[in-house]
């Protein structure tokens, strides 16, 4: 069937970028300054048999390929290595298990959020297009482009947690609740998720807006006028539909945005996301975390495209149903 | 193609015309700075020197106990520079702290000559607590709000903003400007080439460039700055060999386009080299969106110098950044509020004017995005 | 007895922003019951702004600067578009001339022919389908019940304007307006569809508007012709009259370079 041929190209087509994601990241540790047994090991670098010891444990001693061939395989067995400089020990694949959860709930929320302003704005906007409304939003939506995200997250913190003390403007708890809790969870989730959906919400409205003026000039538009139809059919069953098509593929495509736009949201309100964990990384030198995190980010983005060209083929007809 | 109606259709447009004003008063401001800086200071106080006034005495510890106890060696320990300042006479104190001789003289001249004194003068006055940290603050000029004195209000030692932000101001333009120099000369050259020469060299571009494109950036800034430190050069660097895939892109569009045109074979009829031929009737054609394109770019570039210096990863303290005197900002949020104000506001008009004035560039140069009835 | 006719063009001029020249310059013609009529032009000649005025489907920037269009006697001008919409598609109908583009590529085929029955006449879902079914067979659509399933783009050509055709035909409309409905399409299919179109006016009752810039199609299928040219009608009559002996310079012209 046309769709599954498409989804195999596909995936075999994401091989070679997985590849140079996993070289990228094996690099890491072997640019880091100093030799990646010393690194590895911090305090215990001047110990020989320490050193020793590590350097048999990972093959460190042989050829480049071949070490890239072990590290391969522990990642693929789930050893991502132990963390350095943020909990020493600790094993990287646990540190980011526990971080997944806050920024996957942040990232969806945003988006879902995001998508419930942009279509019907974007919408409108085209229906009347040039007109006060559609002016006044794209007006809006451009200034929302150059805000800088982490600025409108302290001026919400300011005005919501500060002024009128009505939202938490920190983490992802509050520590003195016992137990887990839904309310207290969504006070902490709100602000963090309005200031991600608005920067996500001004690109999509445009998005909206254009695809929809574009469908709208489309022929088979006059088909369905001519047919006689009511307005609202021929704008929601035929425009829209064609319209929100291409959204699918751009929805998966943004992702690699929504995770950095994450990672300084995640600061401003102290989210314990994947975000805040590469940061803190960085300023501890946590290699083994850092290349942990590049791993993650970098395939989350490619399966996110693949996963949106996937659903696009699978709702295009034209592309589902190839001509033989 | 720079034609008379694009000027004049440009500056009919209020938004790009105010964007543009904007910027320029933004560019002198910056320029003025330098002057400042030539004339010591003179009009705009140093934002960088950490300001012991007269009256004020600034200390910063992470614990309450110095304030509550206030047991006296307790207090010389927490705090060996003050002790060195009232037992060991005459002794230099290595910058930031350069004033610290000064320091002692003050503290004696307003009556703080031993512990004692010192003691009982903190126990009278206010104790901020914000998380873990606290300070004393006595007399002083820190955390004001604006006034006349400070027009934007100072930070918690006592910098005005205001000097601190139009400082800054030099950091992201020169940041953004370098950084578009950076990623234009990759992109133009790449986009050139590929489009010229097409076959081979055309494809491996390209696939380089897909590839580029579909990295996580903040990851690989991060990780950059993991393995070489932050500062000023690699973000700027790191910014600009980022981003050359789209300029790129562009060109080598033009260049397939015009490549074809009548006047390239005119030119080889003539016998112009392949150099000439893309430098002198070419680029200039393709000139218009990548003027468009690059003014877009540094106002992104801005704003991604801003994120690092924000997270701590970019310019460091203390050379003012408005990233990361919003990373300051944020830890007195509930405080003095100016002080994540002022930096962010002048940040988010920066790069909203860049955008502005790209907006108009755009539907100037192109006549087929200019909006219509 | 002259009877009434049963589309009306007095005076119609259409004029769009920015352009100079009117593209619609003060067009009468008649459509009669039961008739073919042709409207013949260049590119260009406002062949298309006619048809797409007189359903009321011009772009908003177009402006209708003068003119009535009767249609069996109400002035389509002065209807409210809730009116107009329940003519278009039921008594007037439209065939385009690239059935590719005039299709919506992501609903079936017979999602699309459903839809005039399920909104002019209220049938329901099950009943417009076997009435898209019959409506296939009657324009000799090869496999009538895959055809409802597929996509537009699955089907060839041919295939696509028979639908169109069908899609138009579906409520038994009066008129048929068929905007060069066959130049899109290889000579061979061109031939099929036109005498499918003839005999379908025969079966059913149908008026056409048959707009073309082929002289020959035209004189082969319309009883009566009128001659576009920048938006103006040169000159119209019987098809025979006005080709044997054209009394304008441009009809002249025009017959010569089919001629040659």
């Amino acid at each position: 069937m046309a769709l599954t041929r498409y989804a195999v190209k596909r995936l075999l087509g994401i091989l070679p970028l997985l590849f140079l994601l996993s070289l990228l990241s094996f690099s890491i540790i072997h640019l880091a300054p100093g030799s990646p047994a010393s690194t590895l090991l911090g305090e215990k670098a001047f110990d020989p048999a320490a050193v020793q010891a590590l350097e048999e444990r990972l093959g460190l001693d042989q050829p480049l390929p071949l070490q890239y061939l072990s590290w391969l395989s522990r990642v693929l067995s789930g050893d991502l290595g132990q963390s350095i400089g943020l909990k020493p020990g600790y094993p990287v694949i646990q540190l980011l298990g526990e971080r997944v959860f806050p920024t996957l709930a942040l990232s969806v929320s945003s988006l879902l959020l995001a998508l419930l302003i942009a279509v019907p704005l974007g919408v409108t906007s085209a229906l009347k297009p040039h007109s006060f409304f559609d002016r006044f939003f794209s007006f809006l939506a451009f200034a929302e482009f150059s805000l800088p995200n982490f600025w409108l997250a302290m001026m919400l913190i300011l005005v919501f947690s500060v002024s009128l003390n009505w939202l938490p403007s920190s983490g992802m708890a509050d520590p003195r609740l016992a137990s887990f809790s839904w309310p207290d969870f969504f006070a902490h989730l709100l602000l963090p998720m309005v200031v991600l959906a608005l920067g996500e919400a001004a690109a999509l409205t445009r998005y909206v807006r254009g695809s929809m003026l574009e469908v709208l000039q489309q022929e088979f538009i006059r088909t369905a006028k001519a047919k006689g139809l009511p307005s609202h059919v021929v704008f929601y069953k035929h425009a829209l539909r064609n319209a929100l098509l291409p959204l699918l593929t751009l929805l998966g495509y943004s992702i690699p945005g929504l995770l950095s736009g994450a990672v300084l949201t995640e600061t401003v309100f102290g989210w314990p996301g994947m975000g805040r964990l590469a940061v803190n990384a960085v300023f501890s030198r946590d290699y083994p975390v850092l290349m942990a995190e590049v791993l993650l980010f970098g395939f989350l983005t490619l399966i996110g495209n693949l996963v949106a060209d996937i659903l696009y083929a699978c709702a295009d007809p034209r592309i589902r149903y190839e001509q033989p | 193609m720079s034609n008379p109606d694009a000027l004049h259709y440009f500056l009919g447009n209020r938004l790009a015309v105010c964007g543009l004003a904007l910027l320029c008063l933004l560019y002198l401001l910056a320029g003025f700075t330098f002057l400042n800086d030539a004339l010591g200071h003179a009009v705009v106080p140093d934002p960088d020197e950490l300001r012991i006034t007269e009256k004020s005495v600034l200390f910063r510890e992470t614990s309450r106990r110095a304030a509550c106890a206030l047991d006296g060696s307790a207090l010389l320990a927490e705090f060996p520079v003050l002790s060195d300042a009232l037992a060991v006479p005459g002794k230099a104190f290595p910058l930031p702290f350069a004033g610290f001789r000064l320091l002692r003289q003050r503290l004696a001249a307003i009556g703080l000559e031993n512990l004692e004194s010192v003691n009982s003068f903190v126990q009278r006055f206010e104790v901020v607590h914000e998380n873990k940290v606290f300070e004393l603050v006595l007399f002083s000029s820190e955390n004001q709000p604006p006034s006349p004195t400070h027009l934007f209000g100072s930070d918690e030692f006592g910098r005005d903003v205001f000097a601190r932000v139009l400082y800054a101001s030099r950091i992201s333009l020169s940041v953004g400007f370098l950084a578009v120099v950076i990623a234009l000369s990759l992109g133009v050259l790449l986009g050139c080439l590929a489009g010229y020469y097409g076959g081979f060299l055309d494809s491996v571009i390209m696939r380089l460039a897909d590839v580029w494109m579909s990295l996580p950036g903040m990851m690989l800034l991060l990780t950059f700055v993991a393995l070489t430190g932050a500062n000023l050069a690699s973000t700027i660097l790191l910014i600009g060999v980022l981003s050359w895939p789209s300029p790129a892109r562009l060109v080598r569009a033009e260049v397939l386009s015009l490549r074809q045109r009548e006047f390239v074979e005119a030119a080889k009829a003539i016998g112009c080299t392949q150099t000439q031929i893309i430098f002198r009737h070419i680029l200039p054609n393709a000139l218009a969106p990548i003027i468009v394109q690059a003014t877009l770019f540094l106002a992104g570039a801005i704003l991604l110098e801003s994120g690092l210096s924000f997270l701590g990863l970019g310019v460091q303290p203390p050379t003012a950044s408005w990233g990361n005197m919003l990373s300051n900002g944020l830890s007195y949020l509930r405080t003095s509020p100016w002080q994540a104000f002022f930096p962010g506001f002048m940040l988010f008009l920066t790069v909203l004017s860049f955008n502005f004035v790209a907006e108009g560039l755009r539907e100037a140069l192109d006549p087929k995005r200019r909006r219509g009835p | 007895m002259k009877q009434v006719p049963l589309l009306s063009v007095k005076g119609l001029s259409v004029e769009f922003p920015g352009l100079p020249l009117q593209a619609v310059r003060r067009v009468s013609f008649d459509v009669h019951e039961n008739e073919c009529m042709g409207l013949v032009g260049e590119s260009g000649s406002g062949k298309t702004v006619t048809a797409l005025a007189i359903l009321g489907l011009l772009d908003p920037s177009a402006r209708i600067t003068s003119g009535e269009i009767f249609f069996a006697g109400e002035d389509l001008r002065t209807l409210p578009e809730t009116r107009r919409q329940k003519i278009r598609g039921h008594q007037l109908a439209m065939v385009f001339q690239e059935p590719l583009t005039a299709f919506n590529p992501v609903l079936s085929v017979g999602e699309q022919l459903s839809e005039p029955l399920l909104y002019h006449r209220g049938l329901s879902p099950w009943e417009a389908r076997q009435e898209v079914l019959s409506l296939l067979e009657a324009v000799h659509m090869p496999r009538p019940r895959q055809v409802f399933q597929a996509f537009p783009h699955q089907l060839s050509g041919g295939m696509r304007q028979k639908a169109m055709i069908a899609m138009a035909l579906s409520c038994k409309p009066k008129l048929l307006i068929a905007d060069e409905p066959t130049s899109a399409l290889d000579v061979t299919v061109q031939a099929e569809i036109l005498s499918l179109l003839a005999s379908l006016r025969r079966q059913f009752d149908l008026s056409v508007l048959f707009i073309s810039h082929d002289l020959g199609i035209v004189s082969r299928h319309c009883s009566r012709v009128a001659v576009l040219r920048q938006g103006e009608i040169v000159e119209q009559g019987k098809t025979q009259t006005v080709f044997s002996k054209p009394r304008h310079p441009y009809t002249r012209a025009l017959l010569e370079a089919v001629l040659r």
